[in-house]
């Protein structure tokens, strides 16, 4: 993980899955597929769902969740290379305020019967009054717990 | 705010022990009382009440006591200043891809034909 300024930072994350790159993708692509495992958190409700995985098209999340919390995310699909490359931009708007705007790359390669995953993001945040406290520099510091952490909870 | 050097070592102390990441969890997806916070636990409610009480102490959750339930929750602020924004995302991420792994073991199961 790499902290790249105050306000924005990136990071990777490696998945393989035991299934082909095609029923990888698919699950990306195709929008009956996609809303099973892309959504909030059990409990809560879907205001509103659109997906249209292919380039140009769009997808919308507006979920509320069940402390009331409403998560508005809204993507747009820049590249769709089938069974390789989905590149998209989204914004992240949380109880109505502008909270985030990312670029994600997701690449898919297949690795025998299985699939490898490399999904990267670069987040820009816009309400980081935390990070511009100095959040960030005290991260970076003690990035390598934070991250043990975060896979336990995770 | 937290004192980091100090409040640090107490949150990962906390969070070292299986039971009370399990509470965390359960509480990342809303208030609970303490009594629903022990129904999935294998423990006397004393020993979770135990639980509860260190997590609050070092402010990872708060408690509210309205009549005899007590209603815990999730402080946000002290895991966003653990975690950082960064790591908040990659954790999203990591429960989503989580669920997709699930998804597609479930559409395709691995299963030999007779």
């Amino acid at each position: 993980m790499t902290t790249t300024s105050p306000t924005s930072g990136s990071f990777t994350i490696n998945r393989s899955f035991n299934h082909p790159v095609e029923t990888v993708f698919k699950a990306f692509s195709d929008p009956a597929t996609k809303t099973k495992w892309f959504t909030g958190p059990m409990g809560g409700e879907t205001l509103e769902r659109v997906i249209e995985v292919k380039t140009g098209g769009a997808e919308v999340l507006r979920f509320k969740h069940p402390s009331g919390m409403i998560t508005h995310f809204i993507a747009k699909y820049h590249a769709v290379e089938k069974g390789k490359r989905i590149v998209y931009s989204y914004d992240l708007m949380i109880d109505g305020k502008h909270h985030s705007t990312s670029l994600a790359v997701v690449e898919f390669m297949p690795a025998g019967k299985n699939t490898a995953m490399i999904f990267t993001e670069h987040v820009a945040w816009h309400d980081g009054t935390e990070l511009s406290k100095g959040l960030a520099s005290r991260e970076h510091g003690t990035s390598w717990q934070f991250d043990k952490v975060a896979e336990v909870l995770a | 705010m937290l004192d980091h050097s100090t409040d640090l070592d107490n949150i990962f102390q906390a969070l070292a022990d299986p039971t009370r990441r399990a509470i965390v969890e359960q509480l990342g997806s809303g208030p609970k009382s303490v009594s629903e916070i022990a129904l999935p636990l294998d423990m006397t409610l004393a020993a979770v009440v135990q639980h509860v009480q260190l997590l609050e102490n070092c402010q990872l959750i708060t408690t509210e006591k309205q009549g005899r339930v007590r209603t815990c929750r999730i402080k946000p602020e002290t895991l966003k200043t653990l975690e950082g924004w960064l790591n908040q995302r990659r954790r999203q991420w990591e429960q989503h891809f989580d669920r997709l792994a699930a998804v597609l073991d479930e559409q395709s199961p691995k299963r030999k034909k007779p």
